[in-house]
């Protein structure tokens, strides 16, 4: 690679670490191993940076190159996670018949912070939980979210409703639980 | 509640969240939003989706940024020094001919222009500032870091820039015909802010990147060194593959400009601060060895 688009692709790539550490965080709930697997990413991107396309958003390659290296630490602890029934045809069709649930006011009303988010967020199951941060907080579309988790765009929307849903109710409970069991919690 | 409105809510509801999601066709966006205008219920069912998406997108806002030792440890590993391009090691370790430092000696006296460190140091390597610079000068050519503001105007340009940086945005006047200010963004370079400025010398793009002072570093002490004038105007030039990178501070803000081998020195130095002075600069890159 010559120097300038070598330099170009670096600049990119360190862009994107600090989205890359969080979605990381969420992945694993560690910052260290956090950290290890951004590191991972990043210098495996480098390595595999001919197989981008120049002009491409390198986002959802990041976070694939990223939830790969994870997926593969847990399946070497054997704690994989394998598809949920949600990941059928049955369940996108589920999403397009039926409206959403009402978001409740108290949600609306109520000052959310980013450590009410993460812990709620954590309280997905994996595979709902990376489609949420990948669509809904880190902003890729349909299609990016399903080639950085590798699955189709149908099993994207299904994934994601059913995570909006999860979301709101461990929101809602978020709000209303006692301040002292949230803490024990932590 | 009648029959009839109560289907079109269902249906209607189930058009939120793609709505909201960007991803509803046009007819049933219109149609969307014809039946809102219409019923409470719906319009605040929307709304309510609308203000929690925002809220859980302001709260992600806040999310923890990446160690500093991280992003530290990343840099380092992918801008090792042998990323050094070092355009012309042959001529690097070259020795400096006699006839070269009377040439240059003639010119500054010549043109008051003092010609500095006119071949690059052995074993000495291109700062991250510039590879950064030449970085960004690529990303902002392919698109890959579009302009936030589009103005032919520098000084709409700077009042843009202004409010929007923590460092005085001077930025000199286009001198002269085929010099057109494009638009410009905010961005980093060398993990610190600063701004981007794209120009067209002669039909090429030139950027203009602004910063504070003190982001120049060491690369502020590198290259080649240019004197030029009675005022002392001090620059330095880095070539890089086919890039030359002009870096120099005024008051508090410092300058990079990066313009492709194409574009004359003295055609990219339409935008450097010197005004009439800028002819100085093209008569002293004449003199000497090329920037390395």
């Amino acid at each position: 690679m010559d120097p300038i688009r070598r330099a170009a692709f670096t600049e990119e790539v360190l862009r994107h670490v600090d989205r890359l550490y969080w979605f990381a965080r969420m992945l694993t709930h560690d910052a260290a191993r956090a950290e290890d697997l951004v590191q991972q990413t990043v210098l495996r991107a480098f390595e595999k940076a001919d197989q981008l396309r120049s002009h491409a958003d390198c986002r959802p390659w990041l976070f694939s190159i990223l939830r790969n290296f994870h997926r593969m630490a847990l399946r070497h602890e054997g704690t994989l996670p394998e598809p949920t029934s949600g990941d059928t045809a049955f369940a996108t069709l589920e999403a397009e018949l039926y409206p959403p649930p009402l978001t409740p006011e108290a949600l609306v009303d109520h000052e959310l912070t980013v450590e009410a988010l993460e812990r709620a967020i954590e309280q997905l199951p994996p595979l709902f939980r990376e489609v949420l941060i990948l669509a809904d907080l880190e902003g890729l579309s349909y299609e990016s979210v399903a080639t950085a988790v590798d699955c189709s765009v149908g099993t994207v929307k299904s994934r994601l409703y059913r995570a909006r849903n999860r979301l709101r109710l461990a929101l809602a409970s978020e709000s209303t639980a006692p301040l002292a069991a949230r803490r024990a919690t932590r | 509640m009648s029959v009839s409105r109560a289907v079109a809510c269902t249906r209607v509801t189930r058009w939120i969240y793609p709505a909201l999601d960007g991803t509803l066709g046009p007819r049933r966006v219109a149609l969307l939003e014809a039946h809102l205008a219409g019923c409470d219920a719906c319009r605040g069912l929307h709304e309510r989706e609308a203000v929690f998406r925002t809220r859980i997108a302001s709260a992600a806002a806040a999310r923890p940024l990446a160690p500093a030792s991280l992003h530290a440890r990343l840099r380092e590993a992918l801008l090792p020094d042998d990323a050094a391009p070092a355009a012309e090691p042959g001529r690097a370790r070259r020795a400096i001919p006699l006839w070269r430092w009377a040439v240059a000696l003639a010119a500054a006296v010549a043109f008051g222009v003092l010609l500095v460190e006119p071949l690059v140091r052995e074993g000495s390597s291109t700062p991250a500032l510039i590879l950064s610079v030449a970085a960004q000068q690529a990303a902002l050519v392919e698109g890959r870091l579009p302009l936030e503001v589009v103005s032919g105007s520098s000084e709409d340009i700077a009042d843009w820039l202004e409010p929007r940086v923590g460092f005085p945005v001077d930025l000199p006047a286009a001198a002269g015909p085929g010099v057109d200010v494009v638009g410009a963004r905010l961005t980093e370079l060398a993990a610190a802010e600063a701004a981007a400025v794209l120009y067209q010398v002669d039909g090429r793009p030139v950027t203009l990147f602004t910063f504070p002072a003190a982001t120049l570093g060491a690369a502020d002490r590198g290259g080649r060194t240019v004197e030029v004038g009675e005022k002392g105007h001090r620059f330095h030039l880095y070539r890089l593959g086919t890039l030359t990178v002009t870096l120099w501070a005024r008051g508090a803000a410092g300058y990079a400009l990066a313009a492709p081998a194409e574009v004359e020195a003295s055609r990219g130095c339409a935008v450097c601060h010197l005004g009439d002075e800028g002819r100085r600069f093209e008569r002293a890159l004449g003199a000497g060895p090329a920037p390395r």
